[in-house]
């Protein structure tokens, strides 16, 4: 019981860090970003072609988040920038980023799995009975430490206050002086770096192919909805208990069908309540 | 009024039943992967006319449309397999599959744009699983054969058929006081709601009215290929049914043909290998939805009436 616990816990700190990324995309821009599941894939891509050549893991891997961090720069530099007066334009061209992203991958590295070695590859914690392996540790830690950096960043510095002020009210920031561009910016920069976070994160655990992230990011967006798009702790919430749910169903009722419990919950929740969506549409960060 | 009338659609008629004699000579005339390509077209035309209800006329994004066609196909197969005659095979997937579509509108319907995408993404993420892991009715990962229910012949005419009658019926209720409100819905669905539109169960109406399109277009396509795998069916190729929208004009009687022309053409006939013709697509998508958000056909009609109007000034 407590060892399925734990990895639900693993499986939600996956999904907290994803749909952060998500939501601060929505919050600041109003985009669904389905790209974000490329730039996923990419810096894993990144991580693992950097170790395979011979340097150390801890660079290859600081080398992969940084590169998501650019790859999501990129898509809002040369693609969302152009449609921030058209929201209805905004899946479609999510979706086109997506493909674009995903097949680059593809191009590039072919379709089969590639398995990214780590030097915690072998380790396996264990404390009362639980064993939790060292991948899994890791991914738990670097989502914790990584969470409570964008904590103290967007309620302590004036960079985040300045993304609060536009995320709550885009035309009175911009009225204020806030330059709006860089805010856009740096809101995709940020969730790029944890998107490279989830990657190296996780990619251990599973194998590293162009599709990787598609599963994940459904279930992060499952997330986001209970959430509440645009709210970053509520991400976190979600991502935790969405990870418990898919992490008891699939150890007692199904393993295979493990993604299909976070739609089941999604489900509930449109049906329960409808109008508590539309009550967190009010945009906003932290 | 009844003949000015009947005048008035002729050319649609004309152009419909025109359209139904090229896919029937195209799909008899051409072979191989040619012949793959032209049933594919065929097949997506018939199945994008249902999701350009909700999506072109609703401005509803729906990523379920792949999970009905796949739906419709599996379906239809399991009924077969079972001894039913192909006709009520046939008849049950449709009806089926429109079951589940009411079901899928009835929950996704409280929702709008984004989450409706979200959800109705996730929906076919889960019916994959379904297909992939319900391995003694679907065949598992690798798919299952379709047995014979219709002949080839007899196959080829009702996929030509159904291109032709489709697009008559999207026409019929587009310009009709559904098409309108379902437009209302699209402009704005609160002020529609306001003025009297029903939305609720106009939405209903088209989303499963597009998910037995959808499934019919199943049943044929698992006919004519002879098998069928979940591979087919996946919420890529949901986005690609929506991206064919997208690029062909939203809400456009021909928006399903020119999409799945310029889809298929670009992922099965032109070899540039693994990947690059989806990024082309991408490209070529984001570019469309940036320079000419009504797609290639609302780009065209603009240009065209640009013309005129210099023809009438000069």
């Amino acid at each position: 019981m407590i060892q399925v616990l734990a990895n639900g816990v693993f499986l939600g700190c996956l999904f907290a860090v994803v749909a952060v990324g998500l939501t601060l995309v929505y919050g600041v821009m109003e985009v669904p970003n389905f790209a974000h599941a490329g730039v996923i894939v990419l810096s894993a891509y990144a991580t693992w072609s950097l170790s395979r050549a011979g340097v150390p893991f801890v660079l290859a891997a600081l080398a992969g988040i940084a590169c998501g961090g650019a790859v999501s720069v990129l898509t809002e530099v040369l693609a969302y920038r152009w449609i921030i007066d058209k929201p209805a334009a905004a899946p479609a061209v999510a979706l086109g980023l997506m493909l674009i992203l995903q097949n680059t991958a593809l191009r590039l590295y072919g379709g089969e799995g590639k398995s990214l070695d780590t030097p915690y590859d072998t380790v396996l914690l264990e404390f009362g009975g639980v064993s939790l392996s060292g991948v899994k540790a890791a991914l738990i830690v670097m989502a914790g430490l990584s969470l409570v950096a964008l904590h103290l960043i967007l309620s302590r510095t004036s960079l985040g206050r300045a993304m609060r002020a536009v995320a709550q009210d885009r035309e009175a920031a911009g009225m204020l002086g806030i330059p709006m561009r860089r805010q856009y910016t740096l809101a995709f920069l940020i969730a790029g770096l944890l998107g490279g976070i989830a990657a190296i994160a996780y990619a251990p655990t599973f194998q590293v192919t162009p599709y990787m992230a598609d599963e994940v990011l459904l279930s992060a967006f499952v997330v986001v909805v209970l959430g509440g798009l645009g709210s970053v702790w509520g991400a976190v919430a979600g991502g935790l208990v969405l990870g418990v749910v898919e992490g008891l169903g699939s150890a007692y009722v199904s393993s295979a069908y493990q993604s299909a419990f976070g739609f089941l919950m999604l489900v509930i929740i449109l049906v329960a309540r409808p109008g508590g969506l539309r009550a967190t549409n009010a945009r906003r960060v932290a | 009024m009844r003949t000015s009338s009947i005048l008035r659609h002729a050319p649609v008629a004309g152009l419909l039943v025109a359209l139904s004699v090229a896919a029937h000579l195209m799909l008899n005339g051409l072979h191989g992967d040619r012949g793959q390509v032209a049933l594919l077209i065929v097949v997506w035309t018939i199945a994008l006319t249902g999701l350009n209800l909700i999506q072109g006329l609703g401005g509803y994004p729906s990523l379920a449309h792949a999970s009905f066609f796949g739906a419709g196909g599996y379906l239809s197969a399991i009924g077969l397999e079972k001894g039913l005659p192909m006709a009520v095979a046939a008849v049950l997937a449709v009806a089926g599959t429109m079951l589940i579509g009411l079901v899928v509108a009835l929950v996704f319907s409280r929702t709008r744009g984004q989450y409706f995408a979200i959800g109705t993404m996730f929906f076919t993420a889960v019916t994959t699983l379904v297909f992939v892991n319900a391995t003694d009715l679907t065949g598992g990962p690798n798919g299952r054969p379709v047995d014979l229910g219709f002949s080839l012949e007899a196959t080829v005419v009702l996929l030509a058929v159904s291109l032709g009658v489709g697009l008559g019926v999207f026409h019929v209720l587009s310009l009709g006081r559904f098409g309108s409100r379902l437009r209302a819905i699209r402009e704005d669905e609160d002020l529609a709601q306001h003025l009297g539109v029903p939305t609720a169960r106009v939405k209903l109406v088209a989303m499963v009215v597009s998910s037995g399109f959808g499934a019919w277009a199943g049943v044929l396509f698992a006919q004519y290929n002879g098998v069928i795998a979940p591979s087919q069916f996946t919420f890529v190729q949901s986005f690609l049914m929506f991206v064919a929208i997208g690029l062909g004009g939203s809400g456009r009687l021909l928006a399903p043909l020119v999409g799945s022309v310029i889809v298929i053409g670009f992922t099965q006939l032109i070899k540039l290998g693994p990947g690059v013709s989806q990024i082309v697509l991408g490209v070529l998508f984001i570019a469309v939805t940036l320079l000419a958000p009504n797609g290639v056909l609302g780009g065209l009609a603009a240009v065209w009436r640009r013309l005129r109007m210099k023809e009438v000034t000069s």
